[in-house]
């Protein structure tokens, strides 16, 4: 940057440079030049005067900004820009023109489309309709209603078209597992979401965690089988002997061979037979993530001034 | 020597995490942003909003709050948001002020400041906070902000001038023609020269 020195001013500052080094080692705190320490001592120790140590009525408010920390929402708090009440204001209107009129719309259209996917996946809707809803989001065919396959809720919450999976939803889903007195990693081992069904309901998964060794018996989950390693109360993993465990009866209507479709496994060939080992596959898609499911740190590490 | 840059320095990125992250450590690590950061605020506020510099003083920490975890950024940064959340607070308090003229009372005691002491009292060897905030508030109101934006908040000069909306020159001109006013009024007020 240049800089213009005044006429006639020059002859009588020939400090200037020498000046400014001294004024900017003031502002930054640095060393006084050596020949300038005496001319600009009172200066420097204003502004030491000025960065001094808190006193006590500049921490006095120390318990109200806590208090309004503490009452911070933790998540979803959007960024904070450096501006006043007015831009906040400016945003709620923009946001807001029409007071809750735009709220109220997406309400209703929401719960429109809930009660449309609601019937869609019962299989309620016409029949056009239906197979439209089948061919995108997996409801379950024209023709096909709830009551279509063994289980229809459970499939369809899945996505899969009813009658194919035979196997009871791999989410720990509510119904009892009719046909898996053990749950069935083997039932379904590619339907476990170890982190959803520890303990399902009515015993649905309780081979979702059975460990190694433990026998989730493919094929010899009939009605009322219970082997070496089938599941007797508490025998195979969670949720498998707390309350509502899965009806070892079964329904007489269930494959045997409860084997998702969707993923070949090679349970599905075991003869069915107690004490059975289970399918490598099976045990290790039924344990190996079970317990290892870590949400990413939420922490920022980002760096961009605001 | 002044504290000036960073205060926090190697700890302040583990301290800015540690309150964003919800977690037990977030109430101990925002007390010490807070408290490190508090003292400068209200110097510099004293100086430009002298009459409500702790309600201003409050409210930045309270919209600095809501921002906190959206906030990435080295400790300059931090101290930048800092500042010119309070100096906007700042400003909308002075303009609603000005619509409804307030009475207030003073915020330094009389005797803090260079008009009210005997020019032989002041000692600078033993100038307290508020004395030294009383002499930079004799200074032209830019020229003392932008000071005090340098030595108390530990901007710099590039920081200071984005902060206040003017060029980097400009803001080093100010800053030097203060310190060059104010040795001229300590001269004066010691009797020396």
């Amino acid at each position: 940057m240049t800089r213009r020195e005044p006429r006639g001013e020059q002859s009588s500052r020939p400090d200037r440079p020498s000046e400014e080094r001294s004024l900017e080692a003031l502002l930054e705190g640095s060393p006084l030049p050596g020949g300038d320490r005496a001319r600009w001592q009172p200066v420097s120790q204003v502004l030491t005067a000025l960065t001094s140590v808190p006193e006590s009525n500049e921490l006095s408010g120390e318990a109200r900004a806590l208090a309004e920390f503490r009452a911070r929402p933790l998540h979803g708090a959007a960024p904070a820009r450096a501006g006043h009440r007015g831009r906040v204001t400016w945003l709620r209107r923009v946001t807001r023109p029409h007071g809750p009129r735009p709220a109220v719309t997406v309400a209703t259209g929401a719960v429109l489309i809930g009660g449309l996917l609601a019937v869609a996946y019962a299989g309620d809707l016409p029949s056009a309709a239906q197979r439209l809803a089948h061919n995108t989001i997996d409801a379950p065919a024209a023709g096909r209603g709830a009551s279509a396959g063994p289980d229809p809720a459970g499939s369809s919450r899945l996505g899969i078209p009813a009658g194919q999976a035979s196997s009871p939803s791999g989410h720990g889903s509510a119904r009892p597992d009719h046909r898996t007195p053990h749950g069935s990693a083997s039932g379904s081992p590619r339907h476990h979401r170890p982190s959803s069904s520890p303990s399902g309901p009515a015993g649905s998964r309780p081979s979702a965690h059975r460990k190694p060794g433990h026998s989730p018996v493919p094929g010899s989950l009939r009605p009322g089988s219970s082997g070496p390693g089938s599941s007797g109360p508490g025998s195979s993993g969670p949720g498998s002997s707390g309350p509502g465990s899965p009806d070892p009866s079964g329904s007489p209507t269930d494959s045997p061979s409860p084997v998702p479709t969707q993923q070949p496994s090679p349970s599905a060939s075991l003869a069915p037979s107690p004490g059975a080992t289970p399918s490598p596959s099976a045990a290790a898609s039924a344990t190996g993530q079970s317990r290892h499911h870590r949400n990413p740190d939420p922490a920022g590490t980002s760096s961009s001034p605001p | 020597m002044p504290i000036l840059g960073n205060v926090i320095g190697e700890k302040f990125g583990r301290l800015l995490a540690a309150a964003q992250g919800g977690t037990g450590e977030a109430d101990g690590a925002f007390s010490a942003l807070w408290r490190d950061a508090n003292p400068a605020l209200l110097r510099y506020l004293r100086v430009i909003a002298p009459d409500a510099a702790e309600d201003i003083a409050a409210d930045t920490w309270v919209q600095v709050v809501r921002g906190l975890g959206g906030f990435r950024g080295d400790e300059a940064a931090w101290r930048a948001w800092l500042f010119t959340t309070a100096r906007r607070r700042a400003i909308d308090e002075g303009r609603r002020r000005s619509r409804r003229p307030v009475v207030s009372l003073p915020e330094l005691p009389d005797d803090a400041g260079p008009g009210g002491a005997d020019p032989a009292d002041l000692v600078l060897e033993k100038l307290s906070t508020a004395g030294a905030v009383a002499l930079i508030s004799s200074l032209p109101r830019f020229q003392a902000e932008v000071i005090l934006l340098r030595v108390v908040a530990g901007l710099d000069n590039q920081a200071v001038a984005q902060l206040v909306g003017r060029s980097p020159g400009a803001v080093r001109v100010a800053a030097h023609r203060g310190l060059r006013r104010l040795a001229a009024t300590l001269r004066e007020r010691t009797g020396t020269r």
